[in-house]
């Protein structure tokens, strides 16, 4: 079992897929968070775990989007292996309808690990938005002005879902 | 009869495989690359037909399907930008599968961009 969960009471080991959405959620009981310790938990783990935490929020999201047709994957990606100050991103085929969304390695992340989760879900969330809103702009001619403003658009539109969902 | 086409056909893929090279590189505009002799100012646009991969100081032209690959590639990607108001650098990395055609063209199979 993954360190994170040592020291919690016997509950949390237990039910460690309600404590690990507990935490993506913030709401997990402080001694938990305390005794988790993420930053003893190894790199190798703690991209596991974002990535099986990314997997199952893009099923969630994928099916509330209506993107069921499209087969996606998530991938945890080093910041070298994606655009400098990138948080992740998402490649698409259109015929095949296969996508693959990157999001940052844990050991990449400057955030604690809550808040860390909570990014993660953003970015699974954003990243969908822009496949779900790719055939509008297919024949958009791109530019660095326009690109700003559809990345604005995503992020109030990925804050929005998730506020809801969070009951925010 | 069917074995021997079954054969010919592994035997062409193999022959394909065995040839196929891989580069990593910067992707960039083949015209602007041409008309500015440098790749300092010439990373590619939405409005970019005509591509290059710059290696190691050499630029390699695409062909024409490696071309249409290098589009569709750059309109099927989307970042997560850490700061919304600047766009993602449009510095574009790419590794590229295929055969060297000549000495400075590339008869590309797949376009995988960063």
């Amino acid at each position: 079992m993954m360190d994170y969960m040592l020291g919690c009471s016997p509950a949390c080991l237990f039910r460690p897929l309600p404590l690990l959405i507990a935490m993506a959620a913030g709401i997990a009981p402080y001694h938990c968070q305390s005794a988790a310790r993420p930053s003893q938990t190894i790199a190798s783990e703690r991209s596991l775990l974002a990535g099986s935490f990314a997997s199952e929020k893009l099923w969630l999201w994928q099916r509330r989007l209506n993107l069921q047709e499209w087969n996606i994957s998530v991938v945890v990606s080093r910041a070298s292996e994606l655009k400098p100050k990138t948080l992740g991103n998402i490649h698409w085929d259109r015929d095949k309808k296969t996508a693959v969304i990157r999001i940052l390695d844990p050991a990449d992340y400057r955030l604690p690990f809550a808040p860390m989760l909570r990014d993660i879900e953003f970015t699974v969330v954003h990243e969908l938005i822009h496949l779900e809103i790719a055939p509008v702009l297919a024949d958009l001619q791109r530019t660095d002005a326009n690109r700003v403003e559809e990345e604005h658009a995503v992020n109030h539109l990925a804050d929005a879902l998730l506020m809801l969902d969070r009951g925010q | 009869m069917r074995r021997s086409a079954t054969l010919f056909a592994l035997l062409t893929v193999s022959a394909v495989l065995a040839f196929a090279e891989s580069w990593q590189g910067r992707l960039i505009d083949a015209t602007c690359y041409e008309q500015n002799k440098s790749a300092a100012t010439c990373d590619p646009t939405g409005s970019t037909t005509v591509f290059a991969l710059f290696v190691s100081n050499k630029a390699y032209k695409l062909d024409e399907a490696g071309n249409g690959k290098a589009v569709e590639a750059l309109k099927s990607r989307a970042d997560r930008s850490s700061d919304p108001a600047t766009p993602a650098s449009s510095q574009v990395m790419a590794t590229i599968t295929g055969t060297k055609d000549g000495s400075d063209v590339l008869k590309v199979e797949t376009v995988e961009i960063k």
